[in-house]
C-alpha cells in the first residue's frame, strides 16, 4: 500500500527538484524515508514542518500529510 | 529571598582599587530582567556621552540574567558591554561556556568597572568575595597561557577566567574577551577595553547553586527540552555537524560572502563544509549544561597548519571569515588561522573582514608591496592571511594601521580604498548576505552594535509553513527572503522582539526560540518556575522592546541618527551570479522599510523614541538624555 503526501521544498533545495509536488510513499513512511526517496542526506535540512507544526525526522507520515522542508542557512 | 538571582551587582573601581554590592531590588530585576538590558542601564547610568571608549571613563558590564544558570540546555550565556572601541556606538557580545554561570554560582548577577588600575591586573572573584590581584607574570601572555596561570595561581582548576590576550593589550579595535580559548565575546572590541584598563582577566568561582521558584518544574521542562533536542532537526544538524552544517546550504543558495562580499557563491565551498571539516575534527565540546553539544575541537598534526584541540575549532562565522570572504579553499589553514585569533585574543569576523578589505584593495592595486613590506596579499592565499594576523596583532606595518578596524584603516589609507570598506555604525559585518535575507539586513542596519547577525531572526527559516515557529508572537504570513515590503517589515519588527528573548535572558539561540527547540510557552513557563514571577511572553517582549529602546537611546545620545541606519554599497548592486544573480536591495524601498519601522516602533522620523514609547516602557528617566 502506498500514500501521497504533500511536499514544499525552500531555497536550496528546489535546485534540481522542485518547489512543491505530490510524493508517494509506501504507508507508515516517516520523513527520514522522504528525505531518501528525495536523495535529501540529513546534512541538508534545517527545518522540518509536518501539517505547520514542528515535525522530526523519526515521524510517521499520514497519507495527504503536508511537510515543508527548508535547508540550514540561519546564523551562527 | 529572590529565586533565579542573587540581587547583587557586584561595582568594581579599578582606580581605586574598591569594590562594593548593590542591590537594585525585585522591581529592577523584573523591569530589565538580564544581559543587554543590564549593560544599557549601568552604560546610560554611568557614562557620559563623548567619552574615549579606551579611556578609564568607559564602563564594562559582564551581565548574566535572572535566569543564566538554570540548568536548562543554552541558558549559560552572558554579556560583555561598554561603548565600543570599533564603533563608538553601543558595544555588546555574549558567550557561552561556563562563564556566566560561574558568575552567578559566585553570588553575582553582573559585574559594572569603572577606572584603570595603574597597573595590569586582574580580579578574582570567589563566594560573593573580590581581590585586585597582580597580573604582571600573565600581562603578554596568550589567552591559553593566561587561563593555566590563573588556574594555578589561585590554586584552582575549577575556576573560570575570561581574559584577554595580546590583542586586547595592544588595544587592537577588535580584540575579544575569550572563556577556556573556546567561547568569546567575539564582537564591538570589548577586548580592547579591558586592555585600556589594564585588566587582563576576571576569574570567577563559585560554590553555591542558583535557588529556583520550582526546581522540580524546572526539571521537568529541562529533561522535556533535552528529549526535545535530540529529534528537532535544527539542533540534530546542530549536534551532528555543528555550524559547519551551514556552509553547504548558504553556498547553495547563493549567499556565501565571498571575496569581501562581493559574490555569494564559492567554488571552494565542498572543501569548506562539515564533510571537509570531518578530517580536521577531534572532538565536541559544549557550554554549561548543554544538551546540543554544538561546540567543535579540532587537531592536524601538520607542520604548516598545525591544530590543537584545546585551542578551538573554527565556527562557520570563521569559516566564512578565513574562508570564502578570502577565496581560500584550504580548512586547515582557517583552522590556523582561527587557533592563532584565539590565542591572540582578535574577533575572527572583523580579522576575515580585515583580511578581504585588504585583499581587494591589492587587487584593484590600491595597496601593492610597497605598503606591505613586499609580502603580496591576494585572494586565495591563506598564507597571506596567516601573515596578516600576526601583523596585526604586533602592530606591525600596515598592521598597526588595520589594528584600528576596516572603517579606520580605509580612512588613513585613503586612495579610494574606502569602496571596498563595508562597515555599517562603524562595525564589519558578520557573513550573511543581505540581498537574500533581507529582514536580516534590517537587523543589520538597525542593531545598536552595528552589523549583527543575532539581532533577529534570519528569514529563511520561516519559509512557507516554517512561519508558524512565530504564530506565538502574531506573525501569520509566510516570509520571503527576498523581499522587503510591508509583510517583511511585520517580520522584522516581531521576530527581533522574539528573537532578542535570549539575547536579553543571556539564553543562547541554538537551544531555544524561534528555530531551535525549546518553544516560547516552554520558555516562558521555565522563567516563571526559576524566577517564581508570574510572568508572560507580553511581559518578557516588553523587556526586550525596553532593552532595545535603551541601546537606540544611548546611541543616540552619542550622536548616532537615521543616516547611520544603513547597509553597505554592495547590497544595493545586482548579486553577480549564482541562484539569486540580480538579486539587490533597492535602496528606496529598503529607506521606506526603515521609515515604516521608526513609525511602528514608536520613533519619530529622525529615529528618536517617542515620550510615549518612553512612558509605555518606564523609560521616562531617559528623556533628559534625548538629544533634541
Amino acid at each position: 500500500m502506498t500514500m501521497r503526501v504533500r511536499v514544499s521544498l525552500y531555497s536550496a533545495l528546489r535546485i534540481d527538484r522542485f518547489s512543491e509536488a505530490e510524493v508517494e510513499l509506501p504507508e507508515g513512511a516517516t520523513v527520514n524515508d522522504l528525505l531518501e526517496k528525495l536523495n535529501l542526506p540529513l546534512q541538508d535540512i534545517g527545518v522540518v514542518m509536518v501539517n505547520a507544526r514542528s515535525g522530526t525526522f523519526q515521524q510517521r507520515l499520514q497519507p495527504g500529510d503536508r511537510i515543508t522542508l527548508i535547508p540550514p542557512i540561519g546564523g551562527g | 529571598m529572590p529565586f533565579g538571582y542573587n540581587g547583587k551587582i557586584l561595582h568594581v573601581d579599578l582606580t581605586q582599587q574598591k569594590w562594593h554590592v548593590e542591590e537594585p531590588g525585585e522591581k529592577w530585576y523584573r523591569t530589565y530582567m538580564g544581559g543587554s538590558a543590564f549593560a544599557s542601564y549601568y552604560l546610560l547610568k554611568m557614562l557620559t556621552p563623548g567619552i574615549d571608549p579606551l579611556s578609564p571613563e568607559n564602563v564594562l558590564v559582564f551581565a548574566c540574567s535572572v535566569v543564566t544558570g538554570a540548568p536548562i540546555s543554552g541558558w549559560n550565556r552572558y554579556t560583555v558591554a561598554a561603548k565600543s572601541p570599533l564603533t563608538h556606538a553601543f558595544g555588546e557580545s555574549e558567550a557561552g561556556g561556563f562563564f556566566g554561570p560561574e558568575l552567578k554560582f559566585a553570588g553575582f548577577d553582573a559585574i559594572v568597572i569603572q577606572g584603570r588600575a595603574a597597573t595590569p591586573t586582574y580580579l578574582f572573584i570567589k563566594d560573593g568575595a573580590v581581590q585586585f590581584r597582580d597580573a604582571k607574570d600573565v600581562w603578554g601572555l596568550d589567552n591559553f597561557e593566561t587561563l593555566l596561570r590563573i588556574q594555578a595561581e589561585v590554586g584552582d582548576k575549577r575556576v573560570r577566567v575570561a581574559s584577554i590576550g595580546p590583542a586586547g593589550e595592544r588595544l587592537i579595535r577588535f580584540a575579544n574577551v575569550s572563556n577556556d580559548v573556546e567561547h568569546f565575546n567575539g564582537r564591538t572590541g570589548m577586548g580592547a577595553v579591558l586592555g585600556s584598563k589594564n585588566l587582563k582577566a576576571v576569574a570567577v568561582r563559585g560554590t553555591q547553586r542558583m535557588a529556583s521558584a520550582e526546581p522540580e518544574k524546572v526539571k521537568e521542562i529541562a529533561r522535556w527540552h533535552n528529549a526535545r533536542i535530540k529529534t528537532h532537526p535544527p539542533n540534530v544538524g546542530l549536534t551532528n555537524f555543528g555550524t559547519p552544517g551551514l556552509v553547504k546550504g548558504l553556498n547553495a543558495t547563493g549567499i556565501l560572502p565571498t571575496r569581501n562580499f562581493r559574490e555569494g557563491v564559492f567554488e571552494g565551498a565542498d572543501k569548506l563544509n562539515a564533510d571537509a571539516y570531518a578530517s580536521i575534527l577531534h572532538s565536541s565540546g559544549t557550554c554549561w549544561s548543554c544538551a546540543v553539544k554544538c561546540k567543535r575541537r579540532v587537531a592536524l598534526d601538520d607542520e604548516k597548519y598545525p591544530l590543537n584541540p584545546k585551542w578551538g575549532g573554527p565556527e562557520y562565522e570563521t569559516i566564512a571569515a578565513f574562508g570564502s570572504m578570502i577565496g581560500n579553499d584550504n580548512l586547515p589553514a582557517v583552522g590556523r588561522g582561527n587557533q592563532l585569533c584565539n590565542l591572540y585574543g582578535l574577533d575572527t569576523v572583523s580579522m576575515g573582514n580585515v583580511t578581504a578589505f585588504v585583499m581587494e584593495c591589492f587587487e584593484n592595486g590600491i595597496l601593492t608591496e610597497k605598503d606591505t613590506g613586499g609580502r603580496t596579499l591576494n585572494f586565495g592565499d591563506p598564507d597571506a592571511m596567516l601573515w596578516l594576523i600576526e601583523e596585526v596583532v604586533q602592530r606591525r606595518g600596515i598592521g598597526d594601521i588595520l589594528a584600528e578596524g576596516v572603517k579606520t584603516a580605509a580612512e588613513r589609507i585613503g586612495r579610494g580604498s574606502e569602496q571596498f570598506a563595508f562597515t555599517i555604525k562603524g562595525s564589519d559585518l558578520p557573513f550573511h548576505d543581505g540581498r537574500g535575507k533581507t529582514g536580516m539586513a534590517l537587523g543589520y542596519a538597525l542593531s545598536a552594535t552595528g552589523a549583527d547577525h543575532i539581532e533577529t531572526p534570519h528569514d529563511v527559516a520561516f519559509q512557507g509553513d516554517g512561519v508558524a515557529k512565530l504564530h506565538a508572537v502574531g506573525l501569520l504570513d509566510p516570509v520571503e527572503p527576498l523581499e522587503t515590503d510591508m509583510a517583511k517589515v511585520r517580520f522584522f519588527a516581531l521576530g527581533q522582539k522574539a528573537w532578542g528573548i535570549n539575547n536579553l535572558l543571556s539564553i543562547c539561540n541554538f537551544t531555544s526560540v524561534a528555530i531551535h527547540a525549546m518553544t516560547f510557552h516552554h520558555l516562558v513557563e521555565a522563567v516563571r518556575a526559576v524566577t517564581g514571577w508570574d510572568t508572560s511572553l507580553y511581559e518578557i517582549m516588553l523587556a526586550v522592546e525596553r532593552s532595545m529602546v535603551m541601546s537606540r537611546i544611548f546611541n543616540l545620545r552619542e550622536g548616532f541618527g537615521p543616516d547611520d541606519d544603513k547597509v553597505i554599497r554592495r547590497w544595493h548592486e545586482p548579486m553577480p551570479g549564482g541562484p539569486i544573480k540580480g538579486k539587490k536591495l533597492d535602496e528606496q524601498e529598503f529607506r521606506r522599510a526603515i521609515e515604516v519601522f521608526y513609525e511602528l516602533s514608536g520613533w519619530d522620523p529622525h529615529g528618536r523614541p517617542t515620550f510615549g514609547k518612553l512612558v509605555e516602557l518606564n523609560l521616562e528617566w531617559l528623556q533628559p538624555e534625548m538629544p533634541r
